[in-house]
């Protein structure tokens, strides 16, 4: 397989699997809604910081960009008392999560358009 | 020519590893070796002694700056520089020295210069083979 192809192959790989990631991002966030704990904020933390760094990788700029809050706020709550954390910032989380959706159609959209899948 | 440069690449995420490990192959004909975790990592470092390991900071299970307390704290695989990966543009210096550490490449990276940022980083490790840089 040339180099091309392989760089290819690993691309739409994680492009197929963007979808899982907030999907996995939004459980932890929920996971961490009802239980409250270091544990469940590290795991919301960990999801959201593994999406920030392979999209940056991928080149997906704006998937970065969303994750990036999401990331911030996962390594707070998880540094924390889980009983400071606000509810406005659970709010944002969610509207974090909600333009992090919207931006992986987007490039997911044209990467297929692009012919790079 | 001498024989390829020879990296243990330990990440979680299995697209960036493989993006990592094509990267390294295809622009410096490195020979890569890869694990998911930081367990499997060890493992793979006493038994392929590599020049270098290149691991991830944030993984689940050991991370990776215990990945690296533990390779420095066996005198088999103490020797080899460990460069770390992170999406964290503000990393603790001083915590990244405690452990040993070559250096840290921040994410997302110039996949053409990712070995060399790797080489420089190590370039002042005594046990980093510099006579092989150029061989591959």
């Amino acid at each position: 397989m040339s180099e091309h192809d392989a760089i290819a192959r690993v691309r739409s790989k994680f492009v197929e699997g963007l979808p899982a990631r907030v999907q996995a991002i939004r459980a932890a966030l929920d996971d961490f809604l009802s239980r409250r704990d270091r544990e469940s904020a590290r795991t919301f933390y960990l999801n959201a910081h593994k999406l920030k760094g392979a999209a940056a990788s991928f080149g997906a700029a704006d998937v970065a960009d969303c994750a990036t809050h999401l990331d911030e706020l996962g390594r707070v709550w998880s540094q924390a008392e889980v009983e400071s954390v606000r509810q406005e910032q659970l709010s944002a989380a969610r509207e974090s999560l909600d333009k992090l959706e919207s931006a992986v159609e987007q490039y997911r959209a044209r990467q297929i358009d692009g012919g790079e899948n | 020519m001498g024989s390829p440069f020879r990296v243990v690449l330990i990440d979680d995420d299995p697209d960036l590893r493989t993006l990592i490990e094509l990267t390294l192959r295809f622009t410096a004909g490195w020979e890569v070796i890869t694990a998911g975790n930081g367990v499997d990592g060890i493992e793979a470092v006493g038994r392929v002694a590599p020049d270098v390991v290149v691991v991830d900071l944030m993984m689940p299970g050991l991370d990776g700056f215990e990945v690296c307390r533990r390779l420095k704290g066996d005198p088999k695989t103490a020797p080899v520089p460990v460069v770390f990966l992170t999406a964290r543009k503000h990393l603790d210096d001083a915590k990244v020295q405690s452990v040993g550490a070559a250096g840290v490449i921040v994410k997302p990276f110039e996949t053409e210069t990712l070995s060399d940022r790797i080489r420089e980083l190590c370039e002042g490790n005594s046990e980093f083979p510099d006579a092989r840089a150029g061989a591959e």
